[in-house]
């Protein structure tokens, strides 16, 4: 009965780790396939002359299509959402930019949550998901946009999945509208941005393509993105999420193999003296093993097959979150392949176990094994227990002495709780640890910044220097102002390892670089060194110390690499530079401000924001990291829940069966102790002490793991995933991870321990167990 | 011995439900005293109820109806606290089998109530535990495995666990019921010392070899106390023989 529960509990958890991986892959590539998310986009904002954009789509063999939407901007301050009760949830604090636009014919579409096409009715608009984690929207609400003179409500029909702009990591988000609606909306407010997009026979031309598109003169007022960058920015919160769910399956497959092998083990020593008896009548020891094989291939089938049906509904629950970032997987020959393959794989498993068990038996001798000494073979490891054990029975209590002896002679059982402990906390720590460093305001470093109050980010190209001053002048004047660092933004070329031209954008300051994440080397202290994002320098080629050529208006100038840093934001493809610059070739200014202690940094950021009104933008640092990561947090957050409650459900499960197996064959010895007097009190002291031990082994091995391996392994993941970052070093809760986690995990093996063994309660039936 | 009652049983029933529904009745209402420092042998035939008396009595096993009083105390209403510590402090236990613990070795084994009890130091223990296995001659496997002994020393490695807190009531079931004759030989020898220092014994035998040693043999048949021979103290005039011839005569007498 346990060991078919174990085999089901094996299978099941191996179908459903395999099936998870299966369907997100699906999942995505269905939504993908659907949406048609551009190759390359620019936004820009301005006039757009159509001919010159069919014109280059024309010239280059390699684009296969092109696209023109316009994106209607509307202020965050002129649109709220109304819901049914009247509550009024305005979106004045989203640091998203919200634009709207009128679903396209064949590209970048917009797809509700059972990703079909969405063309909303008049007086209808669809909302974008990821603004429902911090607006409680649901359809049947109302959105309103007014400027005051004009108003209009619309209801909303669909949550909008969108390929593109999918995540908080974008800056800003689209709102889906009636073609007649827009227009009429457009007459009154908001201003139109244009959405450019070109499609090619091989996503991989986008950069090179944006570097001829940069330097061709087309139009680029605005931020620009190619298709790896894209699936990378919208992808990135589930990409975690996936990376913890195959690490979580791949834990699951191990513990799985872990509780096979030892049930199995337990199940047969079992039986070893029924088989000495067999043997002793002239059983030939062939028909032993088939008959017992028999027997367990039966109970491992029935396993298997249980097993297979439980991963339906389990699946079900664990792939809630993907069905709802990317819709439903479709249907593959696969998700049947799997869970049998896997049912197979552990059938397989189990009779190997069964097989090697029973070799065991056929070299013990008949009269070992009827009196009960098949187990003196490994007498050579027992006297090296003997000796530990016997030191400490002078040093601890007598309960906690037979504890920790018994621990050292069944260390074989006792491990896979070990191992599940050291799992759980495995689980728990890493996903936490990657949460909390993505929460904590000092991941800031890892996006190309230095750590600041407050960001002003002069970003248009009109009037540029005008901007600038009177934004500078500001600052001067405000006398709780500290420190400015004035970033300004260049755009010059360099040669990558292919040998290709290509636009390298440089952040040119007195401190520029300083604070951040370095791999390698520091930051730009000469005017000929240049510092570059993890992914430039492995665009380009170069490392540390080595030599780049820049070129700017046909002037070669050769930079030292001095550092490498980590940089997720903006597609992490950026520069540094300690340099002097022409103002008429900066493109974007930004100031980084450190106010005085104690000062209300968001009540300064709203005063500048109005003040400045639209010629900059002005961000709270906080807010600004808090917010462009919520997405991410969020969801990661709702991953991490689930994991703890899996871990600490896995905790008690394997727990209640490891102790369920344990005192069945530990019935006889029980009740030996028993009749020497002590009592069930102190029976079950000994196995609550047993836990405990291999409890904090489990726990001590886990936190090594972590220490050793935990930030290498993600890394390793964030680095294969392409984002900005090679290596993450853990920004953690102490009192989370180090207290709170190791007390829930024992706390759950301890008080099920304690429940389990109260079925060694006054045992009526006392003497019947000692006499077998 | 003294006029002390130690163990007293009133009645016992004892009955078991088989797998059918159907109840078996083992124990019929057996009336029982023990005197303080009495060695007590239960006689009767296969399946007559003699072991399951001296779980009851001994408390291992809940009686279905009667009561036994050790000691002044009713101790089937004792809670499993209490009359684990009356084993601990004031029983002992001895088997066919030796029933010792197989994690640990033969010194650790007797030690254990020792250790549990806390009456002395746990040197103390040590040097009580070495003491006992002097005296029956097993010291020079006192670190040793138990799965690498013979019977004969693992059952007295049993006695000397039995002993090791000087318990006031020894229960012995076919202490020598899997050792050959030699063994049982020296081991009732143990048993005959340890009750001339005191210590009540309650055993049950079927052979008649074992049984002349104690000063009562109480005989049961289906259940139900039939007869009780009264052998007496062992005294130095008589020999084992004639003790042996005494007990076989009255059994055959009885029809047993």
């Amino acid at each position: 009965m346990v060991l078919t529960f174990f085999i089901m509990l094996s299978v099941c958890m191996l179908s459903a780790g395999t099936l998870i991986v299966i369907q997100l892959f699906s999942a995505i590539n269905n939504l993908y396939e659907k949406a048609q998310p551009p190759h390359f986009l620019q936004m820009h904002s301005g006039d757009v002359d159509v001919k010159v954009l069919d014109d280059l789509a024309e010239s280059d063999p390699h684009v296969t299509d092109w696209q023109l939407m316009e994106m209607l901007n509307v202020d965050n301050t002129q649109i709220w959402v109304t819901k049914p009760d009247g509550t009024r949830l305005p979106f004045s604090d989203c640091l998203i930019d919200l634009g709207i636009i009128v679903q396209p014919e064949k590209y970048d579409l917009l797809l509700d949550t059972e990703n079909q096409r969405v063309t909303p009715a008049r007086g209808e608009i669809g909302v974008p998901l990821i603004l429902l984690d911090q607006y409680d929207m649901q359809i049947g609400d109302t959105v309103t946009l007014s400027d005051g003179t004009f108003s209009t409500d619309l209801t909303v029909t669909a949550l909008l999945r969108d390929a593109q702009m999918n995540s908080t990591l974008c800056s800003s988000t689209r709102f889906l509208m009636n073609e007649e609606d827009w227009q009429e909306v457009r007459t009154h407010m908001g201003t139109v941005e244009y959405i450019i997009e070109y499609y090619f026979d091989d996503p991989s031309y986008a950069s090179e393509f944006q570097t001829k598109y940069e330097n061709s003169g087309m139009p680029k007022e605005g931020q620009a993105i190619t298709y790896t960058l894209l699936k990378l920015v919208s992808g990135l919160p589930d990409l975690m999420t996936v990376m913890i769910l195959i690490l979580m399956s791949i834990i699951l497959m191990l513990i799985a193999a872990m509780c096979l092998r030892f049930t199995i083990l337990a199940a047969m020593e079992e039986e070893i003296e029924d088989i000495g008896i067999l043997k002793a009548i002239g059983v030939s020891f062939r028909d032993i093993r088939k008959m017992y094989l028999d027997r367990y291939r039966l109970l491992i089938v029935i396993g298997c097959v249980l097993g297979c049906l439980v991963a339906v509904p389990v699946n079900q629950m664990l792939i809630s979150h993907i069905t709802a970032a990317f819709g439903k997987p479709s249907f593959s020959i696969l998700m049947i392949l799997f869970p049998v393959l896997a049912a197979v794989l552990i059938y397989l498993a189990d009779n190997a176990i069964c097989r090697k068990i029973l070799k065991r038996v056929k070299q013990v001798s008949v009269i070992d094994t009827i009196k009960g000494q098949a187990e003196a073979k490994s007498a050579g490891k027992r006297d090296a227990v003997r000796k530990t054990a016997a030191r400490s029975v002078f040093r601890l209590p007598v309960d906690w002495w037979m504890s920790w002896k018994q621990l050292l002679l069944h260390k074989r059982s006792w491990l896979l709780m070990t191992f599940v402990v050291a799992a759980a906390y495995c689980m728990m720590l890493l996903s936490t640890n990657v949460l909390t460093t993505f929460r904590s305001p000092a991941f800031i470093t890892y996006m190309g910044q230095q750590k600041c109050d407050m960001m002003i980010s002069v970003t248009s190209t009109e009037r540029l220097a005008e901007r600038c001053e009177r934004v500078k002048s500001m600052l001067e004047s405000d006398s709780s102002v500290i420190e400015t660092v004035q970033d300004a933004f260049v755009v010059q070329t360099a040669q990558n390892t292919e040998g290709e031209w290509e636009n390298l954008h440089i952040t040119c300051s007195e401190s520029a670089g300083s604070g951040l994440q370095y791999l390698e080397g520091s930051a730009p202290q000469q005017s000929d060194e240049i510092a570059l994002s993890y992914l430039n320098s492995k665009k380009y080629g170069v490392k540390v110390n080595d030599q780049m050529t820049v070129v700017k208006d046909e002037n070669e100038m050769t930079l030292r690499v001095c550092g490498i840093y980590q940089d997720v934001s903006n597609g992490g493809y950026t520069a540094k530079m300690k340099t002097e610059y022409r103002p008429e070739d900066v493109y974007r200014y930004d100031f980084l401000v450190r106010f005085q202690d104690g000062t209300d940094v968001p009540a300064k950021a709203d005063i500048y924001a109005e003040e400045i009104g639209t010629d900059a933008n002005v961000k709270s640092m906080d807010a600004f990291v808090q917010q462009t990561l919520s997405g991410l947090t969020n969801q990661f957050g709702s991953v991490v829940c689930v994991i703890v409650g899996v871990a600490i459900g896995l905790m008690i499960l394997i727990t209640s069966l490891l102790m369920l197996l344990i005192l069945i064959k530990n019935r006889k010895q029980t009740a030996i102790q028993r009749v020497t007097g002590f009592s069930v009190r102190d029976i079950r002291k000994q196995y609550v002490v047993q836990t405990l031990l291999a409890s904090l082994l489990g726990l001590v091995l886990g936190g090594v793991l972590i220490l050793l391996f935990g930030e290498a392994i993600v890394s390793g993941v964030i680095g294969m995933m392409g984002m900005g970052m090679r290596s993450l070093t853990f920004i953690t809760v102490p009192w989370l991870v180090i207290l709170i986690y190791p007390l829930i995990l024992l706390a759950a093996a301890l008080i099920t321990t304690y429940l389990c063994t109260g079925r060694i309660k006054s045992d009526v039936k006392l003497m019947q167990l000692v006499k077998g | 011995m003294n006029d002390t009652v130690i163990l007293q049983a009133k009645g016992i029933q004892k009955s078991y439900q088989l797998s059918n529904g159907q109840d078996i009745e083992i124990l019929k209402g057996i009336d029982l005293e023990i005197q303080d420092g009495e060695f007590v042998a239960i006689m009767g035939q296969s399946g007559s109820g003699k072991s399951t008396l001296l779980y009851c009595i001994s408390g291992m096993d809940q009686v279905s109806g009667g009561s036994v009083v050790y000691n002044g105390k009713e101790i089937h209403k004792l809670s499993d606290d209490e009359i684990s510590k009356v084993r601990l402090l004031n029983m002992g236990f001895v088997f066919q089998q030796s029933y010792l613990l197989k994690d640990f070795t033969i010194k650790e084994n007797i030690m254990l109530p020792a250790l549990k009890a806390g009456k002395v130091t746990k040197e103390q223990a040590a040097q009580n535990a070495r003491t006992r296995m002097e005296r029956v001659g097993i010291s020079h496997i006192a670190d040793s495995d138990i799965t690498q002994i013979s019977g004969g020393q693992l059952q007295r490695a049993a006695i000397c666990r039995a002993l090791i807190n000087q318990p006031a009531v020894l229960f012995a079931d076919e202490p020598t019921g899997a050792l050959n004759s030699k063994s049982t030989g020296e081991i009732m020898e143990i048993f005959n010392q340890v009750n001339a220092a005191g210590t009540t014994i309650i055993m049950v035998t079927h052979d008649v070899k074992v049984a002349a040693r104690a000063d009562r043999v109480i005989y049961l048949e289906d259940g139900q106390l039939r007869q009780e021979y009264r052998l007496g103290k062992w005294s130095d005039s008589e020999t084992l023989q004639s003790r042996e011839a005494n007990l076989f005569e009255w059994l055959q007498k009885n029809g047993f």
